[in-house]
């Protein structure tokens, strides 16, 4: 027997696969625009890094010295290492402590739980000005107790003080999807409270964990203004010697070679876990 | 669970009361006075700060804040929720891929980022001078120093932000709430409207503030693309701080507390879980 | 009697990933019949019902709905309502919002031709002052029926025992009512099929016994098709009046509840439906089947003379007699209370036989067992299993 085939006017409807087809084409221009606007500084980065003219808005020949660079460049080349140490001993012990935080936050009552998470929102949504500002106020209160306060000390100081707030925001919703009777049976099996923490729940947790972990170091390591403020003399990250630089119209190449390598990197490593994630599906599913 | 870790809790109190709260009562202390720095011994209590909200700059400086910060919150809050729909509904299978994709450039430093718009905005340029080579003889646009720079160095620092949060909260909606609406007659159009809008306007509401706060307050982005011809509050504050002005620096900074308090009592209130905040 | 088919599958075909989910279905459905999808999970009867609903599209074959193919009509065009299974009420909407939703923002011309433009017009007429004229506007048919729309939401909630609970947020309701406003909110669409997946998986049993009813009686007052999915048999077997048992995308056994149980085709419905002893014999002739030398009788099966056959036996067909009166004894091994009756295992030789019996048997005697000729049924054996 044979059918008709059914016309959406006939339900009521009209056609809508036109205005759909210009959506499609309309939001793919947009994101392709979006895409443009971000990248397009990295990709000038990437330019001026082979540039061998260090005039940023002159390009003579293709070079790789500035690569080569990197080290010989005294003042870049301790602001680096001075920000990798900062951003990472921040990140490590941040993770570590926001951890622990976030286990107790969750551990106290409702009402607690809600002040203290209204308070760990001060620091994330706080302008970076008033935050860089108000700690350099604090620790300048403390200048006559530790008198060469200023300096790494103050910065990781600084640097915890607002990554925390990122790892106990990623790690507690994790801790609240947990099945509550896991701690309870490891309890219950004879292991010891601080010891179940660590065999249990930490590594149940550890996709937050390291959200949290990927989260602070980005922002340890691109952070400016509050490491402007709360630095002491001649301990310069990254950011604060651009910005001299830039100030003095000084700024060497070598840190678009820093840059575009760092890039590069980072985009390895997302391509890499991306990879691995893959995998790890297919394995999955094969199960 | 809860019996054993409440004293985890204690600690982080403390350690936010003394770097969150205290700061905050120094700076409102601070702009009662009349001081040199922090030194409070010769300190005297005074309304004379509070005339810098007379000085015309400092109005003028506000205004600037706030023009340019609505703007770049409306359009990044626009774009990025073409943006983050428009990935939220591909057929990619690695969603999370094009997303950390996004975020990608931020992990280059601001600063640098910044100056690079800058000299791209500039006429003779590095990709002109790279075109002229070529043999193809333009100019670049002498953007650098205007109104519309600024807005864009915004809008290409924040977006990112933006995206994110929205793209969290359209990921948060059940895909069956979708389902029920197309099963009970609405067209796409009609069901993005009803529900996926509705349910996703917390994202639009915590994007805007990730966007609005940091450009209402920061400094380097309008000095570097603004060339000093454009002033906002972040700069004023910093001027004054820089020309060791503490008290005049602390007043503009309560100010700008006080917005942001209010901003977090608006965040608590849309979006009780905080879940949509990072 | 003589019924009018309102939707048919003609060799639907769908896959994820090279995997084979429904397999070239047919079937028929009636006007004003409650049908039933009955299967294991992942056997099909979801991705089928979906395929109705239009939430997926079949990569063969067609969908026919009064005689015209739908298989390119999007979900929200076609005169088709879905009750979910998680509920998919709107959170940010109320009870009453909820379920004016699907009237309210549906296209216009829907609305006019369910509620019938002659009708509206006239309840505009009778609605404006005296004196006013010309033509009516869509602003005055809007307002008649979106006063129709309310009119007939809170019927629905009426229908469904939650009056009373209009201005009522979603997260204030138990998970009986969720459901209740989740079936209100599909019906007051006077759809043509009611499409029910697993409604009542998430509720506790005695809630689910009673929506049985419920459903079943609503079912009969509005006289519209439901299709039902459930893993469920006991619930299939209180509502349907016909049951299509699928597996592994392939419909087994289409039938009345009655005919699935007692009749049932193979081994895999004798087994997912209800409790079976399945035994391995050989139809000898008419009449009469041989198993393990110890000869039965049967009745209305037509087999060839010799073939191999499965027989099957419900627990509660036998009857336990003295040892020295049935040629089939076996040795029981346990004997459990179960309520209404004993549930007792017993062994002939290596084959279990489960036995329902209001009388107790000690563990360890012999028992002898007989069936009734006409309880007995018999399926044919798959050569491919």
């Amino acid at each position: 027997m044979e059918y008709e085939v059914a016309k959406i006017q006939e339900y009521g409807y009209k056609d809508h696969t036109k205005i759909k087809k210009f959506w499609n084409v309309f939001s793919k221009i947009i994101v392709a625009l979006t895409i443009c606007l971000l990248y397009i500084s990295i990709v000038i980065i990437f330019i001026q890094s082979i540039n061998s003219s260090s005039n940023a808005s002159e390009f003579e020949h293709f070079t790789l010295k500035w690569y080569f660079s990197i080290t010989s460049n005294r003042a870049l080349f301790n602001s680096l290492i001075n920000t990798f140490v900062i951003s990472i001993s921040a990140t490590l012990i941040s993770t570590f402590l926001g951890t622990l935080i976030a286990v107790g936050i969750f551990s106290l009552s409702k009402k607690h739980q809600k002040l203290l998470l209204l308070l760990n929102n001060i620091p994330l949504l706080n302008a970076d000005i008033v935050t860089g500002i108000g700690l350099m106020l604090v620790f300048s209160l403390l200048i006559k107790i530790f008198p060469y306060f200023f300096g790494w000390k103050t910065l990781l100081l600084a640097h915890m003080y607002f990554t925390l707030p990122y790892v106990i925001l990623s790690v507690l919703p994790k801790i609240k999807e947990l099945d509550k009777n896991m701690f309870d049976a490891a309890i219950d099996l004879g292991v010891r409270p601080y010891k179940s923490l660590f065999l249990v729940i930490i590594p149940a947790i550890k996709a937050g964990i390291f959200s949290g972990l990927i989260l602070a170091f980005t922002m340890s390591f691109d952070d400016f203004v509050i490491s402007y403020y709360t630095t002491g003399n001649g301990f310069d990250t990254l950011s604060i010697w651009i910005y001299s630089s830039i100030g003095r119209k000084s700024l060497s190449p070598s840190v678009y070679a820093f840059s575009t390598l760092f890039t590069i990197c980072s985009m390895c490593a997302i391509l890499l876990m991306n990879l691995r994630g893959r995998k790890e599906n297919k394995h999955a599913k094969k199960k | 669970m809860s019996r054993y870790f409440k004293k985890l809790g204690i600690p982080y109190l403390v350690w936010l009361f003394l770097l969150a709260i205290v700061p905050a009562i120094i700076m409102v202390v601070l702009s009662f006075l009349d001081c040199e720095g922090t030194d409070f011994s010769s300190a005297s209590l005074t309304l004379v700060n509070f005339a810098q909200f007379g000085y015309s700059s400092t109005l003028i400086a506000f205004l600037n804040s706030l023009l340019y910060s609505s703007i770049t919150t409306l359009i990044c809050a626009v774009i990025g929720y073409i943006v983050a729909y428009a990935i939220f509904r591909s057929h990619f299978k690695n969603k999370f891929l094009i997303l950390t994709l996004l975020i990608l450039p931020m992990w280059s430093n601001i600063l640098l980022r910044v100056n690079a718009l800058k000299s791209v905005m500039e006429p003779h340029n590095i990709i002109v001078s790279l075109l002229n080579k070529m043999g193809i003889n333009i100019l670049g646009p002498s953007l650098a120093g205007t109104p519309l720079a600024i807005i864009i160095g915004l809008i290409a620092t924040y977006l990112p932000f933006m995206i994110l949060s929205i793209y969290t909260a359209l990921e948060k909606i059940e895909y069956s709430l979708e389902e029920a609406a197309l099963d009970l007659g609405l067209t796409d159009f009609k069901k993005f409207w009803k529900v996926v809008f509705p349910l996703s306007f917390k994202g639009i509401v915590t994007g805007s503030i990730m966007v609005f706060l940091p450009c209402m307050s920061g400094f380097a982005i309008p000095e570097i693309l603004g060339q000093g011809n454009i002033v906002l509050i972040g700069n004023v504050i910093d001027m004054l701080f820089r020309n060791m002005n503490y008290n005049v620096g602390a007043l503009l900074s309560v100010v700008i507390l006080a917005l942001i308090i209010g901003a977090i009592a608006l965040v608590n209130k849309v979006d009780k879980e905080g879940d949509t905040l990072i | 009697m003589n019924k009018k088919v309102i939707i048919e599958l003609q060799d639907i075909v769908k896959s994820y990933d090279d995997e084979v989910i429904v397999n070239h279905l047919n079937l028929q459905i009636y006007e004003n019949e409650f049908l039933t999808l009955l299967g294991p999970s992942g056997c099909g009867k979801t991705t089928t019902l979906r395929m109705i609903g239009g939430f997926e599209t079949p990569d063969e074959g067609r969908i026919i709905l009064n005689d015209k193919i739908i298989n390119d009509i999007p979900a929200y065009a076609r005169p088709i309502n879905t009750v979910f299974q998680k509920y998919a009420l709107f959170p940010h909407l109320n009870v009453l919002e909820n379920v004016v939703f699907g009237l309210k923002n549906s296209s216009y011309e829907r609305k006019v031709s369910l509620y019938g433009k002659e009708k509206l017009e006239e309840e505009v007429l009778r609605n404006r002052k005296a004196g006013k004229k010309g033509k009516i506007t869509r602003f005055e048919m809007n307002k008649v029926i979106k006063e129709k729309i309310y009119e007939d939401a809170k019927k629905a909630l009426e229908l469904v025992n939650l009056k009373g609970y209009e201005e009522r947020n979603i997260d204030q309701l138990s998970g009986g009512q969720q459901q209740r406003v989740g079936i209100a909110r599909a019906i007051v669409n006077k759809p043509k099929i009611l499409l029910l997946d697993e409604p009542l998986s998430a509720l506790d049993l005695k809630l689910r016994q009673n929506m049985q009813y419920e459903l079943k009686e609503m079912q009969r007052k509005l006289g519209i098709t439901f299709i039902f999915v459930t893993h469920d048999q006991e619930e299939a077997m209180t509502m349907s009046d016909r049951i299509v048992v699928m597996q592994g995308g392939v419909i087994q056994q289409l039938g009345t509840p009655k005919e699935i149980y007692n009749e049932p085709k193979n081994r895999f419905i004798a087994n997912f439906i209800g409790e079976s002893n399945i035994f391995r014999g050989v139809y000898v002739k008419k009449d009469t089947i041989k198993f393990d030398d110890i000869e039965m009788n049967c009745v209305n099966y037509v087999y060839e003379d010799g073939e191999e056959c499965d027989i099957v036996i419900r627990p509660e067909d036998f009857d336990i007699v003295d040892a020295s009166k049935s040629n089939l004894k076996a040795e029981v091994r346990t004997c459990i209370f179960k309520g209404v009756h004993y549930e007792i295992c017993a062994y002939y030789k290596e084959q279990e036989i489960v036995i329902h019996s209001y009388e107790e048997v000690k563990p360890g005697d012999i028992i002898g067992l007989k069936v009734d000729p006409y309880e007995v049924s018999l399926m044919r054996v798959n050569k491919d299993e």
